[in-house]
């Protein structure tokens, strides 16, 4: 995740309509696998090949269903299988947008390049419970990254 | 009169006086299944029109994950393409507006107006993306250059 994203989530999770967006990551993303992340659902390409594409993704949110949901900006690199978030937004409410700008997509690249580049990405799991987003710094304790 | 206009004179009374007939036979509870079946028959031909709303979605997210260049045959192909769908879009709306109007105050085929109206929202929304990823992002040398240091 970069660190913009999780900034994001945070202020997305104040609003009790989108009590739900850590969950909707969880039950989209983290318990799925690199086929079904990238290939199921309405995923576009944005840039990038096939093995390595920048993907705009369809979330539902889980108390919305198709209604409502979020819009999720991510890198997946799948011989490493991994998945980098980079930016995601609701459909509907205050911090919601139908689209976010071309120039926004194309800054979102750029800024990867350098997170990456630098180390900057934060590396989370599952918790051993499954319903929560922690950080994946082989500590004892599991830190949560949405508290 | 000829034969044949006396021949479709006839078929055409026939069908008409058949029709009133079939009405004025009906029964209460006839005329009420009647009703319903209308209704089921709605239904079922608005679930239609949004499985066929989600699965024009799906094409047009396909046109993204093409690995070929995009030739200019191509991009004229699919602007017009998109016209079309914009204009399909256009008078689905146009259809659900009405159809909202009629139904919706009698809580009549609810889930499926709302399935419907959603598959048209994320329409418009995949048209608007996909067009701006081919026609505007992918044209961009800084974000090209971009996605070469990251593969």
């Amino acid at each position: 995740m970069s660190p913009d994203f999780i900034t994001e989530v945070r202020k997305i999770l104040k609003s009790k309509a989108h009590a739900d967006c850590e969950n909707a990551l969880i039950e989209s993303i983290y318990k799925k696998t690199m086929d079904e992340i990238v290939q199921v659902g309405s995923t576009k390409k944005i840039g990038g090949t096939n093995e390595t594409p920048f993907v705009r993704k369809r979330l539902e949110g889980a108390g919305t269903g198709k209604s409502g949901g979020y819009r999720l900006y991510f890198w997946a690199f799948k011989v490493d299988d991994e998945i980098h978030l980079l930016f995601i937004h609701p459909k509907t409410g205050r911090r919601s947008s139908t689209n976010i700008t071309s120039e926004y997509q194309k800054q979102l690249a750029k800024d990867f390049v350098g997170l990456r580049d630098n180390g900057d990405m934060i590396l989370t799991k599952l918790s051993k419970t499954k319903t929560r987003i922690i950080l994946d710094d082989e500590k004892e304790t599991e830190t949560f990254v949405f508290p | 009169m000829s034969g044949a206009v006396l021949e479709i004179n006839k078929k055409v009374n026939r069908i008409l006086t058949q029709e009133s007939k079939i009405t004025n036979d009906l029964s209460e509870d006839e005329k009420i299944n009647h009703f319903l079946d209308s209704i089921l028959d709605f239904k079922k031909s608005l679930t239609r029109r949004t499985e066929k709303l989600r699965y024009i979605d799906e094409l047009l997210s396909q046109v993204t994950w093409v690995e070929q260049e995009i030739t200019a045959d191509d991009e004229k192909m699919l602007k017009k393409l998109f016209g079309k769908v914009d204009e399909f879009h256009k008078k689905a709306i146009v259809y659900f507006a009405n159809m909202r109007t009629i139904f919706w105050k009698h809580k009549i085929a609810r889930q499926e107006l709302s399935d419907f109206k959603v598959a048209l929202d994320d329409i418009e929304e995949s048209t608007l993306e996909v067009r701006q990823i081919l026609f505007d992002i992918r044209k961009d040398d800084d974000f090209m250059n971009d996605l070469r240091k990251i593969a």
